[in-house]
């Protein structure tokens, strides 16, 4: 075994390296597999979404975006607490993960939380130019919500 | 808890985070600032008007539902200066990617129709101009009038401007965009502009010389609409029992709309461009039309992957009156999937084999998985021909086409017998793999130790 392939290994051991570090995959490698699951996902293929998902999470447990990719696919199999779960996860690691707080702040209210108004205003904040579909879908529901108060209030 | 019970809480502590939303609100709408204090004085009072106001947003949940929880890859933020937490260096600095893990820039041959495309999609909704009540409930697609609107506007930012007028410009682009409806609105939704970068990412300009994307062959199209059908099946309207065929309109509607995703919108088109496949699958009657059922996608499918073709010059063939024998087992762990007397080429496969982010182990499980799927996907079929089988046998009075169809259903359960075996295999090949990682991975730490 080569030294920087054992030095690799003994960081991963120690807790201070991932295992796409050890195997050397790149945030580029990981943005293709990751477009796999996505088109997986939109294909309606969620069950395969999910492993790819899960592969990723298992590779580099430090990318925020890959436990919220994973949640909302959770979310589309039903499984609302993993959801739940692979959000909260992804923000443990980036607490302004736009993809994360979208969805866990819709998610939320659905289930009667009202902890997701606050996801849902931090979605908005995290991502003012509308650059993740969450993003776009918390700004439409933080409008359409401000939209609804003003007419009931009778304010405009 | 049910949705929103919520509701009946002590009041007080539902105002912060409810402001919030309100605040963001209020900004996005570009309201006047009077009316945000207005309205968050109306909240802090916490009286009986919060309740409406969440009941308000109960509805506009429910109105969201149909499409929640798109998946998506965003990066990390700061991949942007080569942070990228977790994953190994790269040899040189690559872009970040902020959606839908699509980062790969690759060779462009017209940079400002991406450039244009690109802003389409991050400024969709500064571009759909007809916003309804505060921007809030105007319809889901971009016309051609607005975006003129955008490109005349003195006040309009140069990037919507510029986007706007090479759409105008290009009446192909235009062609392509501009396939969805709102009601009465014809423009172009937002999966249409995903779908067009897409293909241009695939191909450049709408063409398909890359990468084929989900949707866009024969088996990957049939596939995407088999996943859909019951949200496509939608002539009664829910009044009906659903006729379990999927007519012209149909799909027509489907393709149009712009709430359809990307992918499906993909295969949509590209059977609704391709009149022979369409006609090879419509064989089955609904409601006073004829369209297609979940069987004809499934035929389809299996001729599709039989013929390894990925263009349907002659659409699927139907089946023989007598069954084919079975395809020959896959072989174990093997990259491609052969059978007798011909390639059989999957895109899919070919896209496990084709990602170099997997590591060999990695595609042989994914490969493994989706052969276990296809032999369900086949015993499914031979299921179903086994029961039409029955029904005809029902019917015959004469002994010797009843004797021709016992024939018949012997070769099926023959068929079904060896499909069975071969989904077993499959799986032991799987748990095996799965085994054998888990060894691999404590012989990798074991060895650190060393």
């Amino acid at each position: 075994m080569r030294r920087d392939e054992r030095e690799r290994l003994q960081a991963f051991a120690r807790g201070e390296a991932t295992w796409a570090e050890v195997e050397g995959i790149t945030a580029a490698e990981a943005a293709r597999l990751a477009r796999t699951g996505v088109e997986l996902a939109q294909a309606g293929r969620f069950r395969e979404a999910a492993l790819v998902f899960e592969a990723m999470v298992e590779l580099n447990p430090r990318d925020a975006g890959a436990h919220a990719a994973l949640g909302t696919v959770y979310q589309k199999l039903g499984r609302t607490e993993d959801a739940v779960h692979a959000y909260g996860e992804a923000l443990a690691r980036d607490p302004r993960h736009p993809v994360a707080l979208g969805n866990r702040g819709e998610l939320l209210l659905r289930l009667g939380r009202r902890e997701g108004f606050g996801d849902v205003a931090a979605a908005v904040a995290a991502d003012p130019e509308g650059r993740t579909a969450a993003g776009r879908r918390a700004a439409r529901l933080a409008k359409a919500i401000t939209a609804d108060a003003v007419a009931r209030l009778g304010l405009q | 808890m049910g949705l929103f019970d919520f509701i009946g809480d002590a009041l007080g502590a539902l105002t912060s985070p409810f402001t919030a939303v309100l605040d963001a609100g209020t900004k996005l709408l570009g309201l006047p600032p009077a009316i945000g204090d207005a309205l968050k004085i109306a909240v802090g009072a916490a009286t009986g008007d919060v309740v409406i106001l969440m009941q308000g947003s109960t509805q506009l949940l429910k109105d969201l539902a149909a499409s929640s929880a798109e998946t998506e890859y965003a990066a990390q933020a700061d991949a942007a200066y080569g942070g990228a937490d977790g994953w190994a260096p790269a040899a040189a600095a690559e872009p970040p990617d902020v959606t839908g893990g699509t980062s790969d820039v690759e060779e462009d041959d017209d940079p400002e129709e991406r450039q244009a495309l690109e802003t389409l999609a991050r400024r969709f909704d500064d571009l759909n101009r007809d916003h309804g009540l505060f921007g809030a409930f105007g319809d889901k697609v971009i016309t051609e009038k607005e975006l003129r609107e955008t490109a005349e506007d003195p006040d309009a930012p140069l990037d919507l401007k510029r986007a706007a007028r090479y759409v105008l410009d290009h009446p192909d682009l235009m062609d392509r965009l501009l396939r969805s409806r709102d009601g009465s609105d014809q423009g172009i939704a937002r999966g249409d502009v995903d779908l067009a970068l897409a293909e241009h990412r695939a191909g450049g300009g709408g063409g398909t010389s890359g990468a084929v994307p989900a949707g866009g062959d024969t088996l990957s199209a049939l596939e995407t609409i088999l996943a859909s059908f019951d949200q496509l099946d939608t002539m009664t309207g829910g009044w009906l029992p659903a006729d379990k065929v999927l007519s012209q309109d149909e799909l027509q509607r489907a393709a149009g709309d712009a709430e359809t995703s990307p992918v499906l919108k993909r295969a949509l088109r590209y059977v609704l461009d391709h009149p022979d496949l369409l006609d090879s699958l419509s064989r089955s009657r609904g409601f006073e039309v004829s369209g297609i059922s979940r069987a004809d996608l499934q035929i389809g499918i299996e001729d599709a992957r039989r013929s390894g073709s990925t263009t349907p010059v002659s659409g699927p063939k139907r089946p023989t009156p007598k069954p084919a024998p079975g395809p020959a087992p896959a072989p174990s762990g093997g990259s491609t999937t052969s059978s007798s007397g011909g390639k059989t080429k999957d895109p899919s496969i070919t896209d496990i084999l084709n990602d170099k982010s997997l590591s060999i182990e990695e595609k042989i499980e994914m490969i493994l998985m989706v052969l276990e799927n296809r032999a369900d996907d086949q015993m499914l079929s031979v299921t179903r021909q086994m029961d039409q089988n029955d029904d005809k046998k029902t019917a015959k009075d004469d002994r010797k086409k009843v004797a021709k169809l016992d024939k018949v259903d012997r070769d099926l359960n023959f068929k079904m017998e060896r499909l069975m075996k071969r989904k077993e295999q499959l799986s032991n090949l799987l748990s095996t793999m799965e085994m054998k990682f888990a060894s691999m991975a404590q012989t990798a730490i074991a060895n650190m130790a060393r």
